[in-house]
């Protein structure tokens, strides 16, 4: 049978050859009945030789082969889409990660990024499915899922923003997918500098996405039970609100000379939903401790990194500490952040925070903390 | 149409979208089966609503566009299809709607949307211009217009550039250097088809593509040059800078309308370049503008013209700093930057003259000149200036010398500079070593490539701008240098020398007659062999015109001329007209020259006179009409007064002056010779009655001189030209020849035709009348007859002493003597008449009386008139009473009457006197015996007696 698919494959042109491939693949887990893989003797070695031939290399480019052309490159991932949404549930990740697992390259990883921008715009969930877990397994934060986050973020916040209504309810379609995509965004675009700003119609779609459903952000953290390391873009979207006044304010005194109305507009948008999104990521943590996941989200590190920014960003600037809005609107959210975590167990209570607040600007929430926090350990010790 | 299919996307769901991909992906692989314009329809709605499906849809697009491009080519090949009427309309409309939707992306996204179009766009534009740059209906690449047009008129191609252009608009703000970049590459790839894109776009941004554009070059030279380890190198830097090529055509194709801009852009990359940090920058962008003027005229032009303008010392000096390190590690590439440097001068045209002032200030500016001293170039500037002159002179003359005739193409600085040659051969006037030589050089490079009436006009303008030896020098070689190419020089300068002595012409005369005459005199002095053609030769052919200026107000003018004439000698062949008006305008001179103080100089300048007349006076016409001129002109009123004459109280010279001035005031030109007919003004009306002014009086020594110079001249045009026949072919006279000419012959031999002549003009000018001019002496009686006419003639001779002097002269001539028998018979009789009712004692009383009685009885004795003892009567006349005087008289008169004169020789000699007519003298001579004695022997020779 191995010999004879791959006699019939070589006979047949580019649509046929490939749907017949995919068919073949499903076939084979199909009779394997989703066995351990590696068991299938011979049949995944014959698989991933079909799979080279008819899918990858197709549309590779090669010297002296004919190419895929765009159209029929977009039929191959239509192919695809359809075939992953037509099989068993349960061979889905396997037929997938015979074809994009393994080695990562960029053409695989090309095409897997055309194919999960395909599988938003028709909705296709298996796929996505399929792509969360493959991020989950490279890790939300390494470079290829990170540049597969970038394209994503170029098709449907740059080129086509308001385009799709499937990525406006994305989580609705795979909350895992979500999860993941924003801990990747949350890498690309750290707010750390400006030129790491991400674009508001991002920060949009995460700031709805993420308030529309407390439990997104814990979706990968969740499978804690089966895989041993997990991503979480919460720290990340922390970043984003505490960092993000300050950064915008600094940006947006640039452009005011310049006095674009655009700017000025998207600035107040941003400065709104980065408070949105301060909020829904709140209620976040208070819908992870429900979880009862208990899995520490924040380390003592992150805190201190975050506390670092904010007191460089104030020793540059030139205005007083209680005359800056802004710089009290971070520190104001830094603490609401610790104390919230705190309590639900997202950071460890036992780190003595000090030195963070040593080296911030006064504040009078964070003051309220520390003492609190200091109340808490002294209770601890007298207990203990 | 766009927002119409922008809200169905809008309803469009998951599932509809697959389905959609799925019928576009039907569509296209299987094709006819689906109309184009929905796919197209279908593919927008893609476009719009699913971004993995982009790459597909814009592919999908290209195709479209290139299937409609080749429509409406087909349709210009083949014109019109009529079976498939609306095929191409369709199609068009379809175009439309996508390049409508594409233009929504660039407006609402530009940021992102704008480098993927343009991207598309330029490869999509590049790759159909190339693609059907072999069709019929396509014009050839080189003619970028036609190809412009041809392109703008196809509906997909102008939907194509509007979006590009778009796309361009939106990303010049942002990334410009990307944009451009892309354009350069696609430039490069698909040269020369895609030529007309960059023109397109050029002119919808020409600031920014012109900046853009040559910082890319820029950029891209620098790596190059860093990768290839030199500089610059005129050849085969082509083809290994391919960037280069696009960046000068882009560069050509905007310089028509935007060559403001260019220029702008050129100045300021050099200005950054001064200040540049960077070493790459600093050290290529001058071997870049080079390469780049290299390759495009119009960008050497710049170079040339603004460029020099931003080279002032200071900036020099640091660009000496700046490179002299490279001077010294790379000496052959230096060389080689030298030589592209002169190249690139030789190749400029408009800024040429700029660029050769510029090389030559800084070349020789010295310290002294400049205040500042920071604004001097160092030495070492100096120097290479110096250096590049020398090269370019070098290469210059090359070319000028190795080719016979080089084309103006060819050398566009000389093409330039031939019409300021006249500024440069000023320049070359009055400037200093080593300006001066290299000056000449460059004139006669330009002189000799400019052609001969280039030539002629430079020489011609040196020699009247000339105003010192030095600088006269400079025509002598500029002439020998550029006769070598063009031997016919010198005559295309006569005549513009002559063009500049037309009166109306604002020319300093005299300053240029005098350089010529220099000229000449050196010429006729210096060596013959000298390799060189004679001026001499040329100004001979202009022999008539130059006699003009004889007459020329300024006395100067007239001189030099007189002088110039002498050294260039007569024509062989004269008219008689021109024969005519030289004689009248040199003998003015002579008149005028006379009324000079100074006795050296007149004689000196007489002396040129005489040459003249001695060269004039070689034909008998020419001689008579000398001789007529001289007589006529002696007696005319305007130069009576030199020679002693009196002067009609009314005449009065400084009127008459003015009024020749008034004349010459009112003509253009002196064609009219200096006589009576001239003056066609007669007189200034208006003021009234003319005051009688006291007459110039002249002293004693200055009329003798003048009289003594007058019958020099006079003799010297009456006398027999038998012996300068022989000289004829020799054209010069020297004053040793003149002096033996003298020696052998010096008794006055007259042209007996000439004597007729003059005998006639005597009469004609002294007596009122002809009705008595027979030679025949009548009886004493009728003397009373004619005392009236006698008188006349008398004070004529009286009011002209010169004539006195006249008959003198003329005494040996018995043809002369018997043509004047009517002046001397009317002198005569009122001789007779005076002594016969003087009451003076003594004749000796009246010495003015006796003074001419000798004279007239000397002249008919010279005459041979009166033989021999009564000739020898003048020398009783100091010691007789007044009547033995009228006795004296009487008997010659009655001797005259009876032997009448004769033209015949033979019979003059064959004459002896009568003893009647001898009676009375032996009576006179006997009563004075006391004081006579000594005479009587002469009268009357003892008889000796008869030895055998």
């Amino acid at each position: 049978m191995s010999g004879n698919i791959k006699e019939r494959l070589r006979h047949l042109e580019f649509p046929q050859s490939t749907r017949a491939a995919l068919d073949h693949l499903v076939r084979c887990y199909a009779d394997t009945g989703g066995g351990i893989p590696g068991l299938g003797g011979g049949t995944e070695n014959l698989a991933d030789e079909v799979v080279q031939d008819y899918i990858l290399n197709l549309s590779r480019k090669r010297p002296g082969q004919r190419n895929l052309t765009a159209v029929q490159e977009l039929q191959l991932l239509e192919l695809l889409c359809s075939c992953l949404q037509d099989a068993p549930e349960m061979f889905c990740y396997s037929i997938f990660s015979i074809i994009f697992g393994g080695q990562v390259d960029s053409h695989k990883t090309g095409l897997l990024t055309k194919l999960v921008s395909l599988a938003i715009s028709v909705g296709c969930g298996a796929v996505l499915g399929c792509a969360a877990l493959w991020m989950q397994e490279l890790g939300s934060q390494s470079q290829a899922v990170c540049d597969l986050a970038q394209k994503l973020v170029d098709d449907y916040c740059l080129l086509f923003p308001n385009v799709s209504m499937t990525f406006q309810h994305l989580p609705s379609v795979s909350p895992l997918f979500t999860c993941n995509f924003i801990t990747a965004v949350t890498t690309i675009y750290t707010m750390l500098d400006r030129s790491r700003i991400p674009p508001v119609g991002l920060v949009e779609y995460i700031t709805e996405w993420v308030s529309s459903d407390p439990c997104l952000c814990s979706e990968s953290v969740r499978l804690i039970r089966i895989r041993s390391n997990f991503t979480c873009p919460l720290y990340g979207l922390v970043r984003w609100c505490v960092i993000g006044p300050l950064l915008c304010k600094d940006q947006y005194q640039i452009s005011i000379p310049n006095g674009a109305d655009a700017e000025v507009e998207s600035h107040e948008k941003m400065l709104s939903l980065l408070s949105k999104l301060h909020i829904s990521v709140l209620l976040s943590l208070q819908a992870y401790k429900s979880m009862e996941l208990n899995q520490e989200l924040f380390m003592y590190g992150d805190i201190y990194l975050l506390a670092k920014i904010i007191a460089t960003h104030y020793q540059n600037s030139n205005f007083k500490c209680d005359e800056d809005s802004q710089l009290q609107v971070s520190l104001d959210r830094l603490g609401q952040t610790i104390q919230v975590a705190m309590i639900t167990g997202s950071l460890n209570g036992q780190f003595d925070l000090r030195p963070v607040f040593e080296i911030l600007p006064p504040n009078r929430l964070l003051h309220i903390v520390a003492k609190r926090q200091a109340v808490i350990k002294r209770e601890a010790m007298d207990i203990s | 149409m766009a927002t119409a299919s922008e809200s169905s996307s809008k309803t469009l769901g998951p599932q509809d979208l697959l389905n959609e991909v799925r019928s576009f992906v039907q569509g296209v692989t299987y094709k006819g089966k689906v109309k184009n314009e929905s796919l197209v329809q279908s593919a927008l709605l893609l476009l719009k609503s699913l971004p993995a499906a982009r790459h597909a849809v814009l592919e999908h697009l290209a195709n479209v566009f290139g299937e409609a491009v080749s429509m409406h080519l087909m349709n210009l090949e083949f014109g019109r299809n009529s079976s498939d009427p609306g095929g191409e309309e369709d199609l068009e409309t379809v175009l439309k709607d996508a390049s409508g939707v594409l233009h929504t992306f660039i407006h609402s996204h530009p940021q992102a949307w704008a480098p993927i179009i343009s991207a598309w766009s330029f490869e999509l534009l590049g790759h159909i211009s190339c693609k059907y740059s072999d069709r019929r209906g396509v014009p050839h690449p080189g003619s970028l217009n036609e190809l412009l047009q041809l392109w703008m008129t196809c509906t997909p191609t102008k939907l194509l550039i509007e979006v590009t252009t778009e796309c361009f608009a939106a990303m010049v703000g942002g990334a410009p250097d990307a944009c451009v970049d892309a354009l350069l590459e696609a430039s490069v790839k698909y040269s020369p088809h895609f030529d007309w894109v960059v023109a397109h776009i050029g002119s919808c941004f020409p600031t920014t593509i012109i900046t853009r554009v040559l910082m890319c070059g820029l950029k891209d030279f620098c790596h190059h040059g860093r990768q290839q380890g030199h500089m610059d190198s005129s050849s085969g830097q082509e083809e290994k800078i391919p960037k280069m090529t696009s960046v000068v055509g882009i560069l050509g194709h905007l310089a028509a309308k935007h060559s403001q801009d260019i220029r702008m852009a050129f100045m300021r990359l050099f200005e950054e370049s001064l200040k540049a940090e960077s070493e790459a920058v600093r050290f290529t962008t001058i071997p870049f503008l080079l390469q780049l003027a290299s390759m495009s005229p119009l960008l050497l032009q710049i170079m040339t013209t603004d460029t020099l303008k931003a080279l002032n010392a200071p900036v020099l000096n640091k660009l000496h700093y700046q490179f002299s390190q490279w001077k010294a590690s790379c000496p052959l590439e230096y060389e080689s930057f030298l030589t592209l440097v002169v190249h690139l001068l030789m190749k400029s045209d408009v800024g040429a003259f700029q660029a050769l002032q510029f090389l030559m200030y800084n070349a020789t500016v010295s310290k002294s000149a400049e205040t500042d001293p920071s604004l001097v170039p160092v030495v070492e500037v100096q120097r290479t200036c110096a250096i590049l002159v020398d090269q370019l002179l070098r290469e210059l003359e090359q070319m000028v010398f190795c080719k016979y005739k080089v084309s103006s193409s060819e050398i566009p600085f000389l093409s330039s500079l031939c019409p300021r040659a006249s500024e440069l051969a000023q320049m070359m006037l009055h400037a200093e070593e080593p300006r001066t030589g290299w000056l000449m050089r460059l004139v006669c490079c330009t002189v000799m490539f400019g052609g001969e009436e280039n030539g002629a006009e430079i020489l011609s303008l040196i020699m009247s701008q000339a105003k010192t030896s030095q600088q006269l020098s400079q025509f002598v070689a500029v002439q020998s240098l550029i006769e070598v190419s063009l031997p016919r020089v010198l005559i295309g300068l006569s005549q513009a020398v002559m063009d500049k002595l037309q009166p109306n012409r604002q020319t300093d005369k005299l300053k240029l007659m005098n350089n010529l005459l220099e000229l000449l005199d050196w010429e006729q002095k210096s060596d013959k062999a000298n390799n060189r053609s004679q001026l001499r030769d040329c100004f001979q052919s202009h022999w008539d015109s130059l006699c003009q200026l004889l007459l020329h107000s300024n006395i100067m003018v007239a001189i030099a001329t007189l002088k110039v004439l002498n050294i260039v000698g007569r024509p062989k062949r004269l008219t008689s007209t021109s024969l005519l008006h030289a004689c009248g305008m040199v003998l003015s001179l002579f008149f005028r020259i006379l009324e000079f103080q100074d006795n050296r100089e007149v004689s000196g300048l007489v002396n040129e006179c005489k040459k003249s007349t001695k060269q004039l006076a070689r034909e008998g016409l020419a001689q008579s009409i000398l001789v007529h001129f001289l007589l006529e002109g002696v007696l005319s009123a305007e130069n009576k007064a030199l020679f002693g004459g009196k002067i009609d109280a009314f005449i009065n010279k400084d009127e008459s002056k003015f009024l020749a001035e008034e004349n010459k005031s009112h003509g253009t030109a002196l064609t009219l010779l200096r006589s009576h007919s001239s003056v066609f003004h007669a007189g200034v009306i208006g003021q009234g009655l003319r005051t009688p002014v006291s007459r110039l009086c002249l002293g004693k020594e200055i009329i003798t001189r003048n009289k003594r110079l007058f019958l020099e001249l006079l003799w010297l045009s009456s006398r027999e030209q038998t012996e300068d026949k022989n000289q004829e072919s020799e054209v010069t006279m020297d004053t040793t020849d003149e002096s033996h000419s003298n020696k052998t012959s010096y008794v006055l031999r007259v042209p007996a035709d000439l004597c007729r002549q003059i005998g006639s003009l005597i009469v004609e000018l002294t007596t009122p009348d002809v009705l008595y001019n027979n030679r025949f002496w009548p009886e004493e009686e009728t003397l009373k007859m004619t005392v009236e006419r006698d008188l006349l003639v008398w004070k004529v001779l009286d009011d002209n002493p010169v004539l006195w002097d006249i008959f003198q002269m003329y005494a040996g001539n018995l043809l002369i003597m018997c043509r004047c028998s009517p002046v001397l018979r009317s002198l005569t009789a009122t001789l007779i008449n005076y002594f016969d009712s003087s009451r003076e004692r003594l004749a000796q009383n009246s010495p003015k009386h006796v003074d001419c009685a000798c004279i007239l009885i000397r002249c008919l004795a010279k005459s041979h008139l009166l033989p021999h003892p009564l000739g020898l009567t003048s020398e009783l006349f100091p010691i007789v009473t007044s009547f033995e005087a009228y006795l004296l008289l009487l008997t010659v008169w009655r001797y005259m009457k009876e032997n009448p004169p004769t033209e015949d020789p033979e019979e003059v000699s064959r004459r002896i006197c009568d003893q009647r007519h001898l009676e009375p003298v032996r009576a006179i001579l006997h009563n004075n015996i006391e004081h006579a004695g000594n005479l009587y022997s002469r009268f009357f020779p003892p008889v000796r007696p008869k030895m055998n």
